[in-house]
């Protein structure tokens, strides 16, 4: 017995020290700068520090509430967010179902590696492509490709401004965003597809289901624990809506339905240069994050019995 | 934003000596006003008892020995060096060197990131001794202590001519940027004129259409829908339009949609906080002035709606304008008087007979009540670390500076520090850019008459240069064998629409300010901590709200905003301006 | 088996609908390569589709002499090579013991709790910036590379998939007298090859499309890495305009560099192609392995 104790504490000690170098980093890069949240308390001014700048305990919080931005920002990042975690779920699990019906290998293949491509560009490459891409153009001169053919194909008759009307701008982010990863994660689905026991799909065909049946009760059942894993991951980041993307494709028109709260945070902080603003909506959010992942875990917990860490 | 007042007068004069191209002869001609007094730059020996002879051997251009200071470098990415200079290696830095002050350059960042960089670096403890300051941030740093006292400084070691130039607009930028009556930064002096908002137009689409350049708004408006709908190319293509706006920066310098309501009167200025005095007699923003922005903002709407505005002016942005009037796509738009310059080099390559003219901003409530809005605010100052051992480094850098770029010896070393292409990449590598502020006026005005007259007895060096250049593509554009992209041509052309026509930029500038159609800001000192704080907001929800209400909103939703506007801090801040003004009648 | 016709007009259906979605996919990248092979007026008047008008290689010409391009994507090659296998390393070392239960290692949930928090919570840039600077790292090659050396997401998903590797593994591997770190080296990693290439790609990835921190600690343009360096050529335009600049503006039109732009754009991301082409077969199963099990 004593030399089992001896070998756990042995083991311990060699986890410890396996965690040493992360944990070290750790605590250097992110939780010493952590204490730059006293900002938030504070008019911070780069000359007096951190340590002598002065304290204004909540006031930033209140000028936050009555910073006509703040509400449109949170706004717009719950819905943004909210949207694309649901469709950067459906999307590439209805497209893993449907390119799991295809047969021809090298057909599956090269949509796979066709449509993985966008997922591994920066925003700021796409930003640039898609600036051009989606033009409306003006009245004389040409629009860009999208529209051109929009228009050719009659499915509108005029040009829209996309990135540029605040009733298109949501829908754009949200689709180019789907657009940019989704072949990405159907490769994922398609893999967990493939780990679904044909036997099961055998008998249910014997058992008299159609194809739709077995979908539903066997298809994605059997991937539900990684459907379950991918939502949880995501309910921690709905905060993030995609600064980069959004930084990379918004202009002033549309900051009523675009602007997100990380754009917002880095438009205070380092173009305006209000610091302590940007630093009091920074720790709101790290906050509200951080009990949405406590929910999700704890949802994950009881609804599927998964332990997500 | 940041260096745009400034910059554009002092940039124009860089441009026209730039643009020498084959212009290697240079003849001797008078310089600019030379004054005498001390011009000497040789470093002489430095006083060691107090005597009276000490003061007068005291060096205002440098040390006996080697100082060092640390500086920061953010230039625009599409800013290159000329010839083998680079950022630590050109005629200023050895200047500087020769004087014995020997810059270190402690970051070398692009342009976007220079107030970051700048931030982090004060945070870290480890910053410029030089540093540029806007003017929202000279009190700031005073108050924070980034900065140092220069009073003592400056009452010691200021040149003569130092003195003379930054009393150019009669003391008043000197005067306002004090912070409790000490100094901790000095102004980059600018020229005011440079940066009103002008109409420029295509005069041969004008022609083509039998119209006349249009002097109000109604005019404006049938002048842009012939633009978009008339065919005025004459090319038998649907392929032109009437207006340009900025739709991303909005309150730009170029195409900014300020220079419109500006025709209204009712001024709102590009960045800073815009005062002016109503018809009460107080302070007040311009957009605070409800009939008259609604009055434009309908007109913007309608004009958007058949067309005559871009479509996509939403994402447009100073850049895109260019492109767009270079490309013969849109006929007016507005900005100040440099900005028919790229245009007019690129259409002369397309279309030989297009002509773009200047004018002021139409009136859009009855003749004469369009006023431009002028300030001559200056948009950066200069201070110095309050951790550098030698704060009156500051004051020999500028001295030496005021000395090469205002008071120069010759021509040749004129044109060494001004920068000439290909040669020395010029003033903009210099720590402090104190170039002549009233130098375009004069420019045009000479320039313009020489074209005229063809003599040539009274024109400076780069007026010279400029002259030579317009009459190549003046002389050059009726012959058979033109060459529309010669160097010396394209840059003729462009200068021309600037100085040289007497319906361009300046010309129409000119107009203005002898009609004395010119509304000038009513506060002229550096923004107060509040301003700082909230103009950025204002101008955004401003922004925001012009933009919708053109493209479709309803018009009398700008009441609404107004009510936000004055709500968030406008009347706050307005009432700190009208105290100022109140204590400095 | 006969196919019902139902089931011939749905493969139809399907083989479309999919042929449509890929080639929406490839359309912008397409349409981004002909316009660095096309003529710049071309370009203003947007006349360019999917294949070059005006063909000139002027653009490419110009990108291969420019640099500033070339530099660039060097500071990001070392980054890579340098942060990937650091990455790597810290990733998994810190992985495997959190992948044990709670039992054999005590104060797991302490250092889950640990990482969890330091994943939401931020100081945000100024802080940062001020111990990154005060570590010395500011315009190294290390600023890039070590303040996000532990990724914890990528933690997260190496800890579920050794957790799906069997626990007899590891107890047969006790019993032969291994000690964790043997049993990490020879059991776990050799089974864990899609978790490497997985993370390795996550993580290539990760520095190669990161630009954001190179414009902040770098001092020197010679520093920015590939991304930072287009970042600042896709605006850099419109600041020149900012500071009326006139003499920039002047030579504007004179080179109208939208397909040189598009040059270097498409050649940064030729690598990125390279290197997932490579590891697609591994990575499949690395992501999913530890979530479904059997």
């Amino acid at each position: 017995m004593n030399t089992k104790k001896v070998k756990w504490k042995k083991n311990n000690l060699v986890f410890h020290l396996m965690l040493l170098i992360p944990v070290i980093i750790l605590f250097i890069y992110s939780y010493l700068p952590m204490f730059g949240i006293v900002m938030s308390f504070e008019k911070f001014s780069p000359n007096l520090g951190f340590l002598k700048s002065k304290w204004v305990g909540l006031d930033n919080f209140k000028t936050l509430l009555l910073l006509p931005d703040t509400f449109p920002a949170v706004r717009n990042t719950l819905i943004i967010a909210i949207i694309k975690i649901i469709g950067n779920l459906i999307v590439p699990i209805v497209f893993a179902l449907m390119l799991n019906e295809v047969k021809v290998k090298w057909f599956k293949k090269t949509v796979q590696t066709i449509t993985y491509l966008p997922y591994f560009l920066s925003w700021v490459i796409l930003g640039g492509i898609l600036i051009k891409f989606l033009s409306p153009g003006s009245a004389a001169s040409a629009p860009g490709f999208f529209n051109n053919i929009l228009v050719a194909l009659h499915i509108i008759k005029e040009p829209i401004y996309f990135l540029g009307d605040n009733n298109y701008f949501r829908g754009t982010m949200i689709i180019s965003d789907i657009w940019k990863g989704f072949g990405f994660n159907t490769i994922v689905y398609l893999a967990a597809l493939t780990g679904i026991d044909p036997s099961l799909y055998e008998a249910a065909a014997v058992d008299g289901a159609g194809r739709w049946r077995q979908t539903w009760n066997i298809t994605l059942p059997g991937i539900a624990p990684f459907i379950a894993l991918m939502t949880i991951l995501s309910i921690g980041s709905v905060l993030n809506a995609g600064f980069d993307q959004i930084f990379n494709l918004y202009s002033p028109a549309v900051y009523e339905s675009g602007d997100i709260i990380d754009t917002l945070v880095y438009r205070l902080g380092l173009i305006n240069q209000q610091y302590s603003l940007s630093a009091a909506v920074g720790l709101l959010k790290s906050i509200v994050s951080l009990i949405l992942v406590l929910t999700g875990y704890k949802l994950a917990d009881k609804y599927a019995g998964y332990k997500v860490f | 934003m940041k260096n745009f007042k400034k910059a554009i007068s002092l940039i124009l004069t860089l441009v026209l000596m730039i643009t020498l191209v084959g212009c290697s002869k240079k003849t001797d001609s008078s310089d600019t006003e030379n004054s005498s007094s001390e011009v000497s730059n040789a470093p002489t020996s430095a006083a060691t008892d107090d005597s009276e002879a000490a003061s007068e051997t005291k060096n205002l251009y440098g040390y006996d020995t080697p100082v060092k200071i640390k500086i920061g470098v953010a230039m625009a990415s599409d800013f290159s060096y000329a010839a083998d200079e680079t950022a630590n290696d050109n005629v200023w830095m050895d200047l500087y060197r020769a004087n014995n002050i020997d810059p270190e350059i402690l970051f070398e960042v692009d342009s976007s990131q220079g107030a970051t960089k700048m931030a982090t670096a004060i945070l870290s403890g480890d910053y410029p001794d030089i540093i540029g300051e806007q003017p929202s941030e000279v009190a700031k740093y005073a108050a924070d202590g980034t900065t140092a006292d220069i009073t003592d400084a400056y009452n010691e070691y200021a040149s003569d001519q130092l003195k003379e130039y930054l009393n150019s607009d009669g003391g008043l930028a000197l005067e306002s940027c004090k912070v409790n009556g000490r100094l901790y930064a000095l102004p980059q002096m600018v020229n005011g004129y440079d940066s009103v908002m002008l109409m420029f137009i295509r005069q041969d689409w004008l022609d083509n259409l039998g119209l006349s350049m249009p002097t109000t708004m109604d005019e404006l408006k049938t002048v842009a829908h012939a633009f978009t709908f008339d065919d005025p190319d004459g090319n038998g293509v649907a392929d032109t339009y009437g207006l340009a706006l900025d739709g991303v920066d909005v309150f730009a310098s170029m195409g900014g949609v300020q220079a419109v309501f500006e025709g209204y009167g009712a001024p709102m200025g590009a960045t800073a906080p815009t005062f002016v005095k109503g018809e009460d007699g107080k302070l007040a923003w311009g957009g605070t002035f409800a009939p008259q922005m609604k009055a434009g903002l309908q007109l913007l709407q309608d004009m958007y709606k058949d067309g005559s505005l871009a479509k996509d002016f939403i994402t447009m942005d100073g850049n895109s304008i260019f492109e767009e009037s270079s490309a013969g796509r849109c006929g007016i738009w507005f900005g100040p008087m440099w900005a028919g310059m790229t245009a007019a080099s690129a259409l002369l390559k397309t279309v030989p007979a297009s002509h773009i003219t200047s004018a002021k901003v139409p009136d859009g409530l009855g003749a004469g009540t369009g006023k431009a809005y002028f300030s001559s605010s200056p948009s950066t100052y200069c201070g110095v670390s309050s951790k550098c051992a030698n704060p009156e480094v500051l004051i020999k850098l500028m001295n030496l500076s005021v000395q090469k770029l205002c008071y120069p010896e010759s021509p040749e070393e004129f044109v060494k520090y001004y920068g000439e292409a290909g040669k020395y990449s010029g003033w903009k590598t210099s720590l402090t850019y104190t170039l002549a502020p009233l130098k375009n006026y004069d420019n045009y005005k000479k320039e313009s008459a020489a074209l005229l007259s063809g003599d040539t007895s009274g024109l400076n060096t780069e007026q010279l240069g400029d002259y030579t250049n317009m009459k190549a593509f003046l002389d050059g554009k009726d012959k058979a064998d033109f060459n529309p992209e010669d160097a010396a041509v394209q840059a003729g052309v462009a200068l021309y629409t600037v100085f040289g026509d007497l319906e361009g930029g300046y010309g129409a500038l000119d107009k203005l300010i002898t009609n004395k159609l010119i509304t000038p800001s009513a506060y002229n000192s550096l923004p107060t901590d509040l301003m700082a704080e909230k103009t950025p907001t204002l101008n955004k929800l401003a922004a925001e709200t012009i933009i919708k209400i053109i493209t479709g909103e309803s018009v009398d939703s700008y009441d609404d905003f107004l009510q936000n506007w004055k709500s968030l801090g406008g009347d706050d801040i307005t009432a700190e301006a009208q105290a100022w003004a109140d204590a400095n009648q | 088996m006969k196919i019902s016709t139902g089931r011939k007009i749905f493969n139809v259906i399907n083989y479309l609908i999919i042929a449509i979605i890929g080639i929406c996919c490839i359309v912008p990248i397409i349409n981004l390569l002909a316009i660095s092979f096309s003529n710049s007026t071309a370009i203003i008047g947007n006349r360019v589709g999917l294949w070059p008008v005006d063909i000139t290689l002027s653009a490419y010409k110009y990108v291969i002499h420019s640099s500033k391009f070339w530099t660039s994507a060097i500071v990001t090659c070392k980054r890579v090579i340098l942060g990937v296998p650091i990455n790597l390393i810290l990733v998994f070392l810190a992985a495997y013991p959190l992948s044990k239960s709670d039992l054999v290692f005590r104060t797991r949930k302490f250092y889950v709790a640990y990482f969890m928090i330091a994943m939401l919570f931020g100081g945000g840039l100024m802080p940062t910036y001020y111990v990154v600077a005060k570590t010395g790292l500011i315009d190294t090659i290390w600023a890039l590379i070590i303040p996000g050396a532990v990724n914890i997401f990528n933690v997260i998903l190496v800890m579920n998939f050794f957790r799906g590797i069997p626990i007899e593994l590891e107890e047969s591997a006790m019993l032969d007298g291994a000690s964790q770190l043997r049993t990490l080296w020879s059991i776990y990693l050799p089974l864990s090859k899609p978790s490497i290439a997985t993370i390795t790609l996550f993580s290539f990835m990760g520095h190669w499309n990161s630009w954001f921190d190179g414009l902040i600690y770098a001092n020197r343009p010679q520093n920015y890495p590939l991304q930072s360096y287009l970042q600042t050529l896709i605006t850099s335009t419109t600041d020149a305009l900012k500071d009326g600049d006139v003499k920039q503006i002047m030579l504007l039109t004179n080179i109208n560099d939208t397909n040189m732009k598009a040059a270097q754009i498409f050649i940064s991301i030729i690598p990125v192609m390279f290197i997932y082409l490579f590891l697609q077969k591994y990575f499949i199963k690395g992501l999913t392995l530890g979530s479904v099990k059997g």
